[in-house]
């Protein structure tokens, strides 16, 4: 991948980072003045033009609103670092960007933050006659996936795709570019397409009672492996004839710690030892967040078009937590 | 005194309707053979451009000789007539004065009639100064035209006298030997000499226009000679030249060569035989010769005739005079291939991003009849499926509810709004076009677009929509079974009006991720087509806005050069790039959507040239491998024997192809690129033998700062454009 097709984005960016990006002409979001004072100076000393974005942060109507990133729109911050960089001259200023909030069911809001983004483009078109040449709305559409504590399914409250689309094109479209001059857009879709494309495959190890008689099972994965149902209610099935007959119960993970909870009350078919079940929509934040605790990571299988499996990364052994390992000499000679 | 130079010169090249300069030496050098005529023809000439400029005349006219041609044919008269003295100088004058009084007074009067005048100011100076002087004892009639010779020998010398008389015993076929004592008597010197050089000039400037005067001349005798006319007064006195004259302004100057022109040149020398007779008849009764009155008259009349046509097909009058039967048929061509379709007026399509034409024109199922030229554009993904599953909603389809946009600018002057969007598969044919607007572009040019969703006008009737502005959402009313987008021109304001055939400016299809660049085109059933985005790159590099200079460092094979242009605009709003140091000029066009250029002038082996050639047509939206295409003028492109030969076959057949392509090779990044590297290539082929090439390499950077490489077979040149 060319570094220029990069977008640099995040609150953590090192000095040694920022030189590679800027080397390689990529596009970098910034994120505070500390970062974009020291861009200015990279620049100067790299005598380089770096492309960069600011990220901007907003009220949508919708709370908390993430001011933590970014330069909030509302008190100024926005245009100040606009300035900053419009007058400084060191630096091309080629997009804007935000970044709302995560699993947000108010379509709305991308709209609200759409005409935020434009209003501050067609501001800096007017002010230092410089086309903004991509806003970059972010991420956090939901996915249908069904968050803890909510009332209904998430296939039910999610906004679909079409509904984000017309909210932010509207705003776009509605805001006053000239035909020719009308920015392009990049979302950060990730989780929302990635999230229905990952299923889990687990199995049961135990059934028990609990003090009160609820119905208690154990699978082989908990926590360690599906860090998202710390948030959501996934939904699971059994992978195999069941009967008609269902029993509220609560799903525990392998672990020996009692927060591992994968599904606190779920109503299932009996389930016996070594029968099997799908977590569903597991695509997202699971492998970037999954963990080595008492189990090892297990193999992960693509299912291509033409239904053919491969596997893309293979189950962990002891050698993979070993290999990064190192002894310590004097310890090396200890006898147990 | 380069104003008075120019004009002199002009004046000579201008009784062939030229101005080619070889052509103007070489008839003043013939003029000299009989040096009494030369030097009462080069007087006529200078007091005219005096006058005329004296008394404040249009600049441009005089030095084009306009004012002065017809001076210099009656200065030759004089000096035929009359004996050289001092009254004879005065009467000289005064005939200049008099004749380029009557062309000026002539040139007003006619071209409110888009008429030439042609020599009838020659006609009309002679006739006045011979019955004038008649009442003057002191002009005294000359015998020298009886005594040529003895002039040559008192004049030139014992050995020009000699040459001469050899000359006049040469045995030349009998047809030649008359064509070249016409030419000649277009200067009064009945001589061969004169002819030669005459004919020389003639066949230097114009292949075209030596041909022409070939043919007009060999149809006028053989007619005389068929009706048993009189052939003496053809073969010995100053009435052949008609033929000749006229032939060279219809065939090639006022029309543009081609085999009708050549057809038309024939019907004239019959006609001109028949006028001369009339003419000659009519004015022998006042004693006053008719010289080139026939031709004059024959060519205004069909000229004036030709103008009146009802319809222009066939014969094609030059509109553009470039003073070369040549250059008049090579632009007429190269303007008919590039722009044949142009319309005046821009039409765009009506949407953003990729659209599927599910119906064009004269299709099958509703594009019929008066209904004909209408175009249906739909969503399609790759199955060619135009909506998602189930497909049982209008919502499901992909281009419902999506914007539609004005053509081109315009007013709303109708709307249809408040009829409900069909279920899928169902139609409504009492109300059949459905929501509608139809916007004025101009008068009888109307755009329409229907089947819009209810309810979702941004504009309304009246409101002026500018091209590309938001007019409403794409629907599903009236007589449509699916989402989408019926669009057509018309030439009234009605909902039910019938189409008009009108191509669409520009836009790119796409097939297999292949893009199609598409001007003043068509869309067709099943293609999958947009508008042009631009990128402000390229928009930037090729923004010449009058005013602004530019600077460049030529390399041509280590041998170092800079080279300034600037950019003007004429009176008639052309923009064109001018090089102060070759005085050359480029005419282009920048609408935004195009980079191309249309003329140029001066000197082919300028940097500006090959500038002309390399930027031909560029596209202002990048599109990876994007070929656009197009026809370069042959003049002065290629000059090698072929197209010696090729000028003479010219009107009846163009062999000599010239193709210009220039093709986007490389972006550095799509979305906000600071490098596009553009190929194009300029040749001339007969066949598939290529004659001629050029190849040039354009790389574009946001400083403006943008280099050109050019090579023509072992030379390379690097240019860089350093401000």
């Amino acid at each position: 991948m060319p570094g220029s097709k990069i977008i640099f984005n995040g609150p953590d960016k090192t000095e040694t980072d920022l030189k590679l990006a800027i080397e390689n002409n990529s596009l970098i979001h910034i994120d505070h003045l500390d970062e974009l004072y020291l861009i200015k100076e990279l620049a100067v000393e790299m005598n380089k033009k770096p492309r960069v974005a600011i990220r901007v942060n907003m009220d949508t109507g919708v709370y908390p609103i993430w001011d933590r990133f970014g330069f909030n729109y509302e008190n100024g911050q926005a245009w100040d670092a606009i300035n900053k960089i419009m007058l400084n001259d060191k630096m091309e200023l080629v997009g804007l960007h935000s970044h709302i909030g995560t699993f947000m069911l108010s379509p709305n809001a991308y709209g609200i933050a759409a005409s935020k983004l434009s209003d501050l483009a067609l501001g800096i078109k007017k002010k230092y006659k410089k086309n903004i040449q991509y806003l970059d709305l972010g991420g956090g559409f939901a996915s249908k996936n069904t968050l803890k504590g909510s009332y209904l399914q998430g296939v039910d409250t999610s906004p679909t795709f079409d509904q984000y689309a017309e909210a932010i094109s509207t705003a776009i479209l509605n805001a006053g570019f000239v035909e020719d001059e009308l920015p392009l857009l990049l979302l950060e879709s990730g989780r929302s397409l990635i999230d229905e494309a990952g299923s889990l495959l687990g199995t049961v190890i135990s059934n028990k009672r609990l003090s009160d008689g609820r119905r208690a099972t154990i699978m082989d994965f908990g926590v360690n492996i599906l860090f998202t149902s710390f948030w959501y209610d996934h939904k699971i099935s059994p992978a195999q004839d069941f009967s008609q007959y269902t029993e509220d119960a609560v799903l525990y993970g392998p672990l020996c710690m009692n927060i591992d909870v994968i599904r606190e009350n779920v109503t299932l078919p009996p389930l016996k030892r070594d029968d099997h079940v799908v977590v569903h929509t597991v695509g997202a934040y699971n492998m970037t967040q999954w963990m080595q605790f008492i189990a090892m990571r297990p193999a992960v299988v693509m299912i291509d078009m033409n239904e053919k499996a491969h596997v893309i990364r293979n189950r962990e052994t002891l050698d993979s937590i070993e290999s990064a390992e190192v002894m310590p000499e004097y310890l090396k000679k200890f006898k147990l | 005194m380069k104003f008075y130079r120019d004009s002199i010169v002009n004046s000579y090249a201008q009784i062939f309707f030229s101005n080619h300069k070889w052509l103007a030496y070489l008839l003043l050098l013939a003029s000299f053979i009989d040096p009494y005529l030369g030097v009462s023809g080069l007087i006529a000439a200078a007091a005219s451009v005096f006058f005329a400029k004296w008394m404040g005349f249009n600049q441009e006219s005089i030095r084009s000789g306009m004012y002065s041609y017809n001076s210099i044919l009656v200065g030759f008269t004089i000096g035929v007539f009359y004996k050289f003295s001092l009254p004879f100088f005065g009467i000289l004058l005064l005939a200049s004065l008099l004749t380029m009084l009557i062309t000026v007074c002539l040139s007003a009067f006619v071209a409110a009639y888009r008429i030439p005048f042609l020599s009838l100011p020659f006609m009309l100076g002679v006739w006045a100064i011979l019955l004038g002087a008649r009442g003057f004892k002191a002009i005294e009639l000359s015998e020298r035209g009886i005594y040529a010779i003895n002039d040559l020998y008192s004049f030139w010398g014992p050995d020009m006298a000699k040459f001469m008389q050899e000359m006049a015993l040469l045995k030349f076929p009998l047809l030649i030997d008359v064509y070249l004592k016409s030419m000649g008597a277009i200067f009064f010197q009945y001589n061969l000499l004169t002819g030669i050089l005459m004919a020389l000039g003639l066949l230097i400037y114009s292949r075209i226009a030596f041909s022409l005067s070939v043919l007009g001349f060999l149809t006028g005798y053989y007619f005389v000679q068929f009706f048993q006319g009189n052939m003496t007064e053809l073969e010995y006195s100053y009435i052949g030249f008609n033929y000749i004259l006229s032939s060279v302004a219809l065939g090639g100057f006022f029309m543009v060569p081609s085999l009708r022109s050549y057809l038309l040149v024939m019907v004239s020398a019959a006609l001109i035989a028949l006028s001369i007779s009339a003419l000659g008849n009519f004015f022998y009764v006042f004693q006053l010769p008719i010289y080139s009155l026939p031709f004059s008259i024959v060519v205004m009349l069909m000229i004036y005739a030709l103008n009146n046509r009802y319809s222009m097909n066939g014969l094609h009058m030059v509109q553009y005079q470039q003073y070369s039967p040549e250059k008049n048929l090579y632009t007429y061509h190269n303007r008919l291939e590039r722009f044949k379709n142009d319309t005046y007026f821009h039409i765009h399509l009506p949407f953003y991003g990729e659209w599927f034409v599910s119906q064009a024109h004269e299709a099958a199922i509703t594009h019929k009849d008066d209904w004909r030229f209408a175009f249906d554009f739909v969503i399609a993904d790759e199955t060619q499926k135009t909506f998602k599953s189930p497909g049982e909603e209008v919502t499901d389809f992909y281009c419902y509810n999506l914007p539609v946009l004005s053509p081109a600018a315009g007013y709303v002057v109708t709307l249809v709004d408040g009829i409900v969007d069909n279920a899928i598969g169902e139609v409504n044919l009492g109300e059949n076009w459905g929501n509608a607007i139809v916007i004025k572009h101009s008068d009888f040019l109307y755009s329409k677009i229907t089947h819009i969703k209810e309810a979702s006008f941004k504009v309304k009737l009246g409101d002026y929509v500018k091209k590309g502005e938001v007019l409403a959402s794409c629907g599903n009313s009236g007589r449509s079974p699916e989402p989408h987008i019926h669009f057509q021109v018309q030439s009234t304001p009605f909902v039910g009006a019938k189409t008009l055939k009108y191509p669409i400016s520009y836009y790119v299809s796409k097939q297999n991720e292949k893009y199609t660049f598409h001007s003043f085109d068509y869309p067709l059933e099943g293609q999958t087509i947009f508008r042009i985005n631009t990128t402000t790159l390229l928009k930037n590099n090729f923004d010449f806005v009058p005013g602004m200079t530019m600077d460049f460092a030529v390399d041509r094979d280590g041998e170092k050069s800079n080279v300034k242009w600037e950019v003007f605009v004429d009176s008639a709003n052309q923009s064109y790039i001018f090089c102060h140091e070759t005085q050359s000029l480029a005419y282009f066009v920048n609408n935004e959507t195009l980079h191309y250029f249309t003329d140029f002038k001066g000197d082919k082996k300028s940097l500006l040239y090959y500038f002309y050639l390399g930027a031909h047509k560029i596209l202002l939206g990048y599109y990876y491998e994007l070929e656009v295409k197009d026809v370069l003028p042959i003049d002065g492109f290629f000059t090698g024997f072929s197209k010696v030969i090729q000028d003479f076959v010219a009107p009846f057949g163009i062999y000599l192809k010239t193709e210009y392509s220039a093709k986007f090779i490389e972006i550095d990044d799509p979305m906000s690129p600071s490098k596009i590297r553009i190929s194009s290539s300029a040749l001339v082929k007969i066949g598939e033998n290529v004659k001629r090439k050029i190849e040039f390499y354009f790389v574009l950077n946001h400083s403006k700062n943008f280099t050109m490489t050019i090579n023509e077979g072992k030379i390379c040149t690097h240019v860089i454009r350093i401000a």
